[in-house]
């Protein structure tokens, strides 16, 4: 017992000791490895796979944020698209074009979780570009895909505030006190992006087979289209466009299959896990009836006037709820309000109705009428509406900005676009809304922002 | 005027003079025979049986007019019980003694008896031996060099190492007794005097007088004076300490009657504030020490626990920090839980709270938010005692809201339609005009809180020693009820074995303690007062019979509960050894490990048929578990007349937690919703893990000048895992001295003086208390809930800040410690400042960056300053009646010293320079407008607009103070305890109102009885503006206004409690050496100038702007009241 007693005491001195010398290297005992859940940077582009993973987080973040919703409220509201039910004061402003510059509405959803995606999106083209690990098939995929998203995202941050700082350092502290950089260099740098993505992307849909729900050569190809038409580049929008329609991979199938998962007018969609669309499910309140108020967003009231008679799109797209008297015209693209109901809708981005409009819409400006009428024909024969009988320039774009109304209301701010693209907001918006004021067409670059970055200006009227 | 001077003399007696009077000490010389004999005898009469009882404490009345000696000490042994031990040869010398007829110790009457003999006295046990006094006896010893040996000896024959021995005329010369309590000594004059100390023992002087050999008997100090506080990595006493460490103790703690030990000291400590987020059972609590919550800082202020050397901060890295063991699982009625709910308050020996930089610095980069140590029970040498502890008691609450009945109900609404001009109707929500009763009311708050909560509690403890080993076994049983409807509550179990080892030659010694603990809740999902503003005619029931959903049913609560198992396991070893005299190896090795698992059940039908409810099944598993390794060597040595004590060690210490948080939905029957596998789909929301790494070198030096002047000072290098390569070390310390004046000649005249020290401190010390990983960029997975049609998701995690370092306060100490009237008056002062810079805040970047913002350390300087007293008076103290008083009081003032860039940062319109940081900037309220009845604001720079920039002004902030105050009073057998807590501030006067945004009256939401004071037609003086069912912007200025803001005092009835000793010639047939039974209430009464709100001492956490202040409606703590008995046998 003794004995033992001993050597345990000379166990622990030694111990004891041994701990008091071994100081010196408790800068390796507080290095602490990452979480098992966690890869550093580097980690996360070492491989393939780790790289999609965190490229995915571009899309998936968009949905979760509800950034994307927002381009589509914003301007649905601002135009004469959309109506709050909820008399929300801060989406009110937008529906009186009346914003303030301290909304926090814009400063999250429209500016905010946008930068939050150019930061992913940086971080990403800048490690893909770096990584060993990856293979060139992948690093020439995912770095499109990236570039796809940020110039996706820069499209909507120079629509809806013109000139804006162009962030594009992988460090993202850099970026904090750059200027807004003029319209036109936002502009090249969509184009630019968008280029490379085009030429960088297959043609094939990655991930999910039968989902559109990641970007494709054909959806740069689409966007790029879209930023001609924007730009005034009416030739290179044309061909853009014909390139989508000539793909043969988009067919323009029944009105009340446009808005599924397995949708084969989409272009581009995003996925999510619910398999209900957020857009889809804030146009919808269930079950209808009188007793359950109206969906957050109705249509603008008027607006179901613009459908020509026989139109299906009224039927299938429109529909109606009473409540206290009152009757909602709800937006019944997306059909799912909950998944009780199903689980097969994702937000459809890009489709290849706009392709035809933006082709239409080129041609006409072109001069092209004949195959002006030819492209948008298509987009009103699926309406089930007769061609048209514009044929001069002039009817022929009026014809088309009225087909975009009634093709793309609820959808990613078309027709706030259009009408400050077109130059008609003051004229259309004026008419409506006694609180229009022509420098409502661009939002205020929030006012916390000019406050951390004193190198950013406001925009004229705020 | 005579009489009050009598009274006087007689209450404040001198009470602990009497210990300095009495010689306690055993004096012998062996050479002497007489002395050797009764050395023998007193060795046999040691082992026999101790009453417990003190010659300085038992009271006698005797009177003795000149008569023998012998014949007076026959009188003291009849009526106090001791047993009077003589030599009768000396005793018969003395035949003519007199003492008066008063009331007094055993102790005071034999000073007296013997005064002018040269007999001396001591007490053994039930024991009282008179002796010669060898020392007077040899007066005169020629004066030569001699060597001494002795052995110095604890109260209870134990040997003590370590004991300061050191001669009065020359104090070069000193020595300390070694682990067997020997020691020796060569001093040049047989006529020296020899003082003994250390720390728990009153010290001793002994005169040489020639004796070669001294055997020294050490008293335990009983006074508060001279008690050993515990400290960082060691003990000293209140006397000795230079840093500020307030104390409780288990006898404070047995008062309560309470669940978790933190709860005890809520009212009871100066600058410690603490505020449970609600009464349920587990309900968490947050400790703030000095201030150290402050909202600028998103660094944590939980104070680092340690309970017996093992670290218990439970902080999982999440954010805002929490030491909530739920803070990755889901929430039920009780919100956060208390890592504490696991600990048994009946486990505890003493809690110690570290204050200042002196105290905190040794814990380096965890102690700025201040320390709680926590010190539990071990076993004594002796007898083996068996100790059973039983209460059963009944808990309900005590205030509830005064809310408007149904006809004041009913006429609010009328007058809210009538106001915008409409009818009711079932379609513009005037259902409870038109459609329910308006007649039948319900009292809610009755009907769902009206019910008592049933508590039980039981303990039972074995305990016992000899020289070498002690153990304690120790298990309590705890069930609360609650008072909602239905059986909900909690129970929970935990057992204890602490025991203590030391090897036979004392130098290697091991204490070691395991405790585990079980607790397991059942509440429902929602805290049930929620109900208390439900419209009183509101109907349960439709009148098919099926639920109503126009509101929120209150019964869905009673049907969607949260059922959560805790288990939680400490065990702890602490091994010495004793190399050579002075210096001793040690190591503290600790692990504990606590698991959380929830079940949160929510069926679809406690949820709106009308919005496609689906049942769900929530699971949460979180595990926490935690290692310390803590080498340590300690060198003790006496340098010149003074006493150097150092410490060195280092600090491994690893926290690893995990947590599982699944959400199971699609379930084919809600009789299926306890289990995971009835759903058919599962989601991870998250699989938490988070690593924290800890590495220090620590090391302290104290030096106590003849315990008069004492220095001290600590260093700590400190490497966290939570900063980056170039941030992960950091340097913390402080300095710390004392003064004893009183030790000074100049002050021996001041005779109402006995005691005068002047301390203080001055240090660093830091937080660390943010997430992991934010020095470096990451991609976390994110879950099944975050893939992307199937695939998964790697999201970025953070804005890499490799610059992230500590949080930094330095604390600055000044305290005054004043003993009058012999230590009867002790007060203790403490002027504090604290400044926290380098502060862990979220900085705001422009959000073009991709982020908000990032986590940084912000050249801010905060601070906290204050004064704090503690006061404890001995008022009464004679053979029958004892009466002591505590209180504390604690003022506290927070600051924003310096904040560059403030204005363009994200806190531009939170903080103003030279404000504290919780100020509130509200508009002034003018009252409703006379015409309309709308509320109006004051028109600060008159600009004809109330906005926010200009109109609002700094909201009164009063003198804000807190504390409490003790009554401690023993009257023979019975001891009554009772204990207030007091609080003032400026707050909500109405928690009801605190965000009121809608118009009074426009929706089903019934009032508190102050809106009857409202305007009602035009002309009327009421105070709130008009009820309205039409929202108006000028509503929306009234939450950020002063409407609601004034003097939000309280005083709580915290405790009363009253115990009986049963008699000692009652139980002792039945083997019982003490039987108490008691009488316990908790949460009595609150007096409190706010009203709506249940209790003005619970708030949820965010809730307010500093803990305490909160003006959330939670569960109150219950005003509990338990019947107990207590035994030892």
């Amino acid at each position: 017992m003794k004995l033992i007693n001993i050597s345990f005491k000379n166990i622990f001195v030694g111990l004891t000791l041994t701990a008091i010398v071994i100081i010196s290297s408790c800068k390796k005992y507080v290095e602490i490895p990452v979480a098992p859940s966690m890869l550093s940077n580097a980690e996360s582009f070492s491989s393939d796979s780790a790289a999609t993973s965190a490229v995915l987080s571009i899309y998936s973040t968009y949905n979760t944020y509800n950034a994307e919703q927002y381009f589509t409220y914003a301007g649905g509201l601002a135009a004469d698209e959309l109506e709050n039910t909820q008399s929300n004061a801060l989406l009110g402003q937008f529906s009186k074009n009346q914003v303030l510059k301290t909304n926090s509405d814009i400063e999250s959803f429209l500016w905010a979780y946008p930068y939050t995606i150019i930061r992913f999106c940086n971080l990403s083209i800048s490690q893909i570009a770096v990584s060993t690990g990856m293979s060139q098939a992948a690093k020439n995929q995912l770095t499109g895909e990236a570039k796809f998203m940020r110039a996706w995202t820069f499209f909507y941050l120079v629509n809806y505030f013109g000139a804006v700082p162009l962030s594009l350092d992988a460090t993202p502290l850099n970026n904090g006190n750059l200027p807004r950089a003029a319209t036109t260099d936002v502009y090249n740098q969509i184009i630019a992006d968008l280029k490379d993505a085009q030429s960088l992307l297959p043609a094939a849909y990655a991930g999910n087979s039968v989902h559109r729900s990641r970007a494709n050569k054909w959806a740069a190809a689409a966007l790029l289209a879209r930023v001609y038409l924007y730009t005034k580049d009416y030739a290179d929008a044309k061909t853009e466009a014909g390139l989508v329609i000539n793909s043969g991979v988009y067919t323009m199938p029944d009105l009340n299959s446009v808005f599924i998962n397995t949708s084969t007018e989409a272009i581009f969609q995003f996925a999510n896990t619910k398999g209900i669309s957020k857009i889809g499910s804030a146009y919808r309140t269930d079950p209808a009836g009188s007793t359950v108020a109206p969906p957050a967003y109705v249509l603008y009231s008027g607006f179901t006037k613009s459908f020509e008679a026989g139109d299906n799109r009224k039927k299938d797209w429109v529909d109606s709820t009473i409540y206290n008297n009152i009757t909602y015209y709800r937006i019944n693209k997306y059909k799912l309000a909950d998944q009780n109901q199903g689980t097969n809708e994702f937000d459809v981005v890009l489709r290849v109705a706009e392709q035809y409009l933006i082709k239409a819409e080129a041609e006409a400006q072109l001069n092209d009428a004949t195959d002006a009428q030819t492209d948008l024909n298509v987009v009103r024969t699926r309406a089930g509406l007769p061609n048209t009988t514009a044929s001069t320039q002039e009817t022929l774009l009026t014809a088309i900005l009225n087909e975009r109304k009634v093709e793309f209301f609820g959808e990613y701010g078309h027709r706030w676009f259009d009408l400050i693209r077109t130059g008609q907001a003051d004229a259309v918006l004026g008419a409506l809304k006694t609180t229009w004021t022509s420098t409502a067409t661009l939002m205020p670059i929030p006012q916390n922002e000019i406050l951390l970055n004193p190198n950013l200006t406001q925009n004229a009227g705020y | 005027m005579q009489k009050k001077t009598a009274f006087a003399k007689r209450v404040f007696y001198p009470f602990f003079n009497i210990y300095s009077r009495i010689n306690w000490l055993f004096i012998m010389k062996l050479s002497v025979c007489c002395g050797a004999i009764l050395a023998c005898s007193l060795s046999l009469l040691a082992s026999s049986k101790t009453s417990g009882q003190s010659i300085g404490k038992e009271k006698i009345t005797i009177q003795v007019q000149h008569q023998s000696l012998k014949a007076a000490l026959q009188k003291v042994q009849d009526q106090s019980g001791f047993s009077i031990f003589y030599p009768s040869a000396l005793v018969n010398a003395y035949t003519d003694v007199s003492v008066d007829n008063e009331n007094r110790s055993v102790a005071e009457t034999l000073d007296l008896l013997l005064k002018g003999t040269n007999l001396i006295y001591h007490q053994d046990g039930n024991k009282i031996i008179i002796s010669q006094n060898l020392v007077k006896a040899k007066e005169i010893v020629t004066d030569k060099a001699i060597h001494i040996i002795g052995i110095v000896r604890d109260d209870k024959d134990q040997p003590i190492a370590g004991v300061t021995v050191q001669s009065k005329s020359n104090w070069k010369l000193s020595t300390a007794t070694d682990q067997n309590g020997h020691f020796y000594i060569d001093l040049p004059s047989a006529n020296d005097i020899l003082i003994f100390r250390f720390i728990g023992y009153n010290s001793k002087e002994i005169a040489i007088a020639g004796q070669t050999s001294i055997q020294v008997r050490l008293e335990t100090a009983a006074g508060s004076l001279d008690e050993v506080q515990i400290i960082g990595y060691g003990q000293t006493t209140r006397r000795d300490n230079t840093g500020s460490v307030s104390s409780i103790t288990a006898k404070d703690l047995s008062k309560e009657t309470i669940d978790n030990p933190l709860e005890g000291l809520q009212g009871r400590i100066a600058g410690v504030q603490i505020t449970q987020d609600n009464g349920l059972p587990g309900a968490a609590l947050r400790v703030n020490i000095r201030g150290a919550y402050d909202p600028a800082s998103q660094a944590g202020f939980i104070p680092l626990y340690v309970i017996d050397g093992v670290p218990f901060t439970l902080f999982n890295g999440g954010s805002p920090a929490s030491d909530n063991l739920n803070a990755y699982g889901t929430d039920g009625a009780n919100g956060g839980i208390s890592p504490f709910s696991m600990i048994a308050p009946e486990d505890i020996e003493r809690i110690d709270i570290l204050k200042d930089a002196d105290a905190t610095a040794i814990y380096g980069s965890r102690g700025s938010n201040g320390v709680v140590l926590i010190t539990t029970k071990k076993g004594a040498k002796g007898r083996t005692l068996f100790n059973f502890n039983v209460n059963n008691g009944i808990g309900e609450i005590s205030h509830y809201i005064p809310m408007m009945d149904l006809q004041q109900y009913l006429d609010l609404r009328k007058d809210a339609y009538a106001a915008a001009g409409e009818t009711p109707s079932a379609d513009n929500g005037g259902l409870d005009l038109t459609s329910w009763s308006q007649t039948n009311s319900t009292n809610w708050q009755k009907y769902f809180l009206g019910g008592t909560a049933h508590n039980t509690n039981a303990t039972a403890s074995i305990s016992g020693g000899d020289a070498q080993n002690d153990f304690l076994l120790s298990s309590t049983y705890r069930k609360q009820g609650t008072v909602f409807p239905g059986d909900y509550g909690s129970n929970s179990f935990s057992g204890r074995l602490n025991a203590g080892h030391k090897s036979a030659d004392n130098k290697f010694s091991i204490d070691a303690s395991v405790n585990y603990g079980y607790m397991s809740t059942d509440l429902p999902n929602t805290d049930l007062t929620a109900v208390y503003n439900l419209p009183p005619n509101y109907p349960l029931y439709n009148t098919d019979g099926s639920l109503n959903w126009d509101v929120t049913n209150p019964l869905s609560y009673l049907q969607s509960n949260t059922t959560a198992q805790t288990t939680n396991l400490i065990a702890n070893a602490n091994l010495s050894y004793n190399v050579f005299q002075g210096f001793t190896l040690r190591a503290n090795l600790g692990y504990s490990n606590t698991r959380l698992k929830q079940q949160q059940e929510e069926p679809a039908s406690a949820q709106n048929p009308a919005y496609s409810p689906i049942s769900s099944l929530t699971y949460t598993d979180n595990d926490n578990s935690n290692y310390i390794i803590e080498p340590q060597a300690e060198y003790t040595r006496q340098i010149g007349k003074g006493k150097l004590d150092a410490i060195a060690g280092t600090t491994f210490q690893q926290n690893l937690s995990s947590g599982i948080y699944l959400y199971g939905t699609g379930y084919a029957s809600d009789a299926l919703l306890g289990s995971l596998l009835g759903a058919s789909k599962v989601v991870t929301y998250y699989n938490n893990y988070s690593l924290y790494k800890y590495n220090a070198f620590f090391s302290r030096v104290n030096y106590n000048w003849e315990g008069k002047y004492i220095i001290d000072a600590t260093f700590r290098r400190d490497g966290s895992s939570r900063f980056g390569e170039n941030h992960r070390f950091g340097n913390f310390g402080a300095v710390g001295a004392s003064w004893i004046f009183t030790d000074e000649e100049f002050a021996k005249n001041l005779s109402f003086l006995s005691f005068g020290k002047l301390r203080g401190s001055y240090g660093v010390t830091g937080n660390d208390q943010i997430p992991n990983y934010q020095y470096f960029s990451l991609y976390q997975a994110a879950g099944s809930a975050g893939a992307y049609d199937g695939y998964p998701v790697l999201n970025p995690s953070n804005i890499a800040n490799p610059n992230l370092s500590w949080e930094r306060t330095n604390k600055l100490d000044a305290a005054l410690e004043l003993g009058f009237l012999h230590d009867r008056i002790l007060l203790k002062t403490d002027y504090y400042r604290n400044r926290s810079s380098n502060i862990l805040t979220y900085q705001a970047v422009p959000t073009q960056t991709g982020t908000s913002s990032f986590l940084g350390n912000l050249d801010a300087t905060v601070q906290n300053k204050g004064f704090e007293f503690e006061l404890n008076t001995i008022n009464i103290t004679n053979s029958n009646l004892k009466w002591t008083t505590n209180i504390n009081l604690t003022f506290n003032r927070n600051k924003l010293l310096a904040f560059p860039g403030l204005s363009t940062s994200y806190y531009a319109s939170s903080y103003i320079i030279g404000q504290p940081t919780d100020v509130a900037l509200l508009y002034h309220y003018t009252g409703p407008d006379p015409k309309t009845g709308l509320p109006t604001f004051q028109d600060k720079n008159g600009d004809g607009s109330i906005d926010y920039a200009n109109d609002r002004y700094i909201a009164p902030y009063g003198h804000p103070y807190y504390g409490g105050i003790t009554n401690s009073i023993a009257y023979k057998s019975f001891d009554l305890d009772f204990a207030f807590q007091y609080n003032h501030r400026m707050g909500y006067k109405n928690a009801t109102l605190s965000y009121a945004y809608s118009p009074l009256g426009s929706s089903y939401q019934n009032e508190t009885t102050a809106i009857l004071n409202r305007w009602t037609a035009p002309g009327s003086s009421g105070y709130f503006p008009a009820a309205s069912v039409n929202y108006d912007p000028s509503y929306s200025n009234l939450p950020s206004s002063d409407f609601n803001w004034g003097d939000a005092s309280y005083l709580k009835l915290k405790t009363v409690s009253l115990n009986y000793s049963l008699p000692k010639n009652w139980i002792k047939s039945a083997g019982i050496s003490n039987a108490t039974i008691y009488l316990q209430g908790q949460n009595l009464y609150t007096w409190a100038k706010q009203k709506y709100v249940y209790d003005p001492d619970t708030t949820v956490d965010g809730a307010g702007p500093a803990p305490g202040t909160g003006s959330i409606i939670a569960f109150p703590q219950l005003r509990t009241i338990v019947l107990g008995l207590n035994c030892t046998f």
